[in-house]
């Protein structure tokens, strides 16, 4: 018998009757192919999560009730481990048709600007700065939002009121811990009138981030220790 | 809560419930192991804290029952009823424990541990895994959603000559392996006292 999947959702998220919430439940209590369909409509709820697919409904009933629970966050943790560990390896054989295709597209952005007076950077780079303090409420998180042809995000860090002393790092975790992506961070010297003061910018390839909140942080390397100077809240939103 | 009853009623009771699953010792085995796990997902997917302890003790109760000389006719319905009991109670304590102390430290953490080192976790678990299984995880998990990844899941089943619901019964098996072994690794030391006692039930075979 097949299984409505949108009925195997809203029981996931909470969202049920007690009594569609019920009947669900003696049946996979009797049929293991049942367990298996709610199983699967949950792995399908975490995919569509981490890629970003979810509308914002039914993104914020996840978060607000799926992930209120401990279990759940740490399954959500797991699977984002098991897809970036699983992800690397699949593409290992296509890296270099991957870079071929990334520097023809660099290259046709190029010859677009050139034919067209196109601002360099649109559409295949989006930039975000970062507030040098992290507030904790009031105020939403900074957000970048990435699109099919962005191929580069830029993050920029607002000057705080800690020395900054190079060499600068950047990495990006998930609110979970894991983290996705590392790199070097270059210093910005001088910052248009009237702006922020910046410190610091990174590029991150814009592959490597699904959609959802993410941790940002910015290091400098002092006597051979690496100290925190910058912690942010980033949200990615891939459209 | 309920404890070992005495005279050896709790053992009594889980060989009467494993004779009532199948005469067949093996096959009853393996059906301890299907309604344990219902259980436990019954418990995760209604956001109980401990849904392995909450599944024990339903199994506990429901082995009290047959001990007692209940007669079940239905295990699978018998289990469902006495594991929404246990959840209400789980419920409860928990909204107990929110009034008496509302600073008191909630028994899950709301927060995963931040700097968890999950790949490094997930590395180690992996390795302990057969080989060809970690290649199974593994081109399993290389698409992340959408078309793309219901197509390469069924060109993989196609090679290991399974049906996909074969394949995805198979995964999900590894996958509740893998994320126990990496919630133990991860969960060592920092994991909140259980409510109900030491988990009792093993999974069998494992």
């Amino acid at each position: 018998m097949p299984f409505d999947r949108d009925a195997l959702r809203r029981y996931l998220l909470g969202e049920a009757a007690e009594s569609d919430a019920e009947r669900l439940e003696r049946d996979y209590f009797a049929r293991e192919t049942a367990l298996e369909a709610v199983a699967e409509a949950e792995e399908d709820l975490i995919d569509d999560y981490l890629s970003g697919r979810l509308a914002d409904g039914p993104r914020r009933r996840f978060e607000s009730h799926y992930l209120a629970s401990l279990e759940h966050r740490r399954r959500v943790a797991f699977v984002r481990a098991l897809r970036a560990k699983a992800g690397p390896r699949r593409n290992a054989w296509l890296a270099p048709l991957m870079s071929l295709a990334a520097a023809m597209v660099v290259a046709l952005l190029g010859a677009l600007v050139w034919q067209r007076g196109v601002a360099p950077g649109a559409g295949s780079t989006v930039s975000v700065t970062l507030p040098a303090i992290m507030l904790r409420d009031g105020g939403a998180s900074p957000e970048a939002r990435i699109g099919p042809g962005s191929i580069t995000l830029v993050i920029r860090f607002e000057a705080g009121s800690l020395p900054a002393p190079p060499p600068l790092e950047a990495a990006i975790r998930t609110v979970d811990g894991a983290e996705v992506w590392r790199g070097p961070a270059s210093p910005i010297e001088g910052s248009p009138a009237g702006s922020p003061r910046l410190l610091a910018s990174t590029e991150v390839p814009a592959s490597t981030l699904a959609g959802g909140d993410y941790v940002i942080v910015l290091f400098t390397r002092v006597g051979g220790e690496t100290r925190e100077l910058q912690r942010s809240v980033l949200r990615v939103v891939r459209e | 809560m309920s404890a070992d009853r005495p005279g050896g009623g709790r053992d009594a009771g889980l060989a009467r419930l494993l004779a009532r699953l199948d005469p067949d010792a093996e096959r009853a085995g393996a059906e301890f192991e299907r309604l344990r796990r219902a259980l436990t997902r019954f418990f995760d997917w209604r956001g109980a804290d401990f849904p392995d302890e909450c599944a024990d003790e339903s199994l506990d109760r429901l082995a009290a029952r047959m001990a007692e000389g209940t007669e079940v006719l239905d295990v699978a319905a018998m289990a469902h009823g006495i594991a929404r009991l246990v959840l209400l109670e789980d419920y409860r304590a928990r909204g107990r424990r929110e009034e008496i102390d509302p600073d008191l430290p909630d028994a899950a953490p709301q927060e995963a541990p931040e700097e968890a080192p999950l790949l490094e976790h997930l590395d180690a678990c992996l390795e302990g895994l057969e080989g060809e299984e970690r290649d199974l995880v593994i081109a399993y998990y290389a698409e992340p959603a959408g078309r793309r990844k219901i197509e390469a899941r069924q060109r993989l089943a196609g090679m290991l000559r399974l049906t996909d619901n074969a394949l995805r019964s198979r995964m999900q098996r590894l996958r509740d392996r893998l994320e126990a072994c990496v919630r133990r690794r991860a969960g060592k030391g920092n994991l909140p006292a259980a409510r109900f006692g030491a988990a009792r039930h093993r999974p069998v075979g494992r």
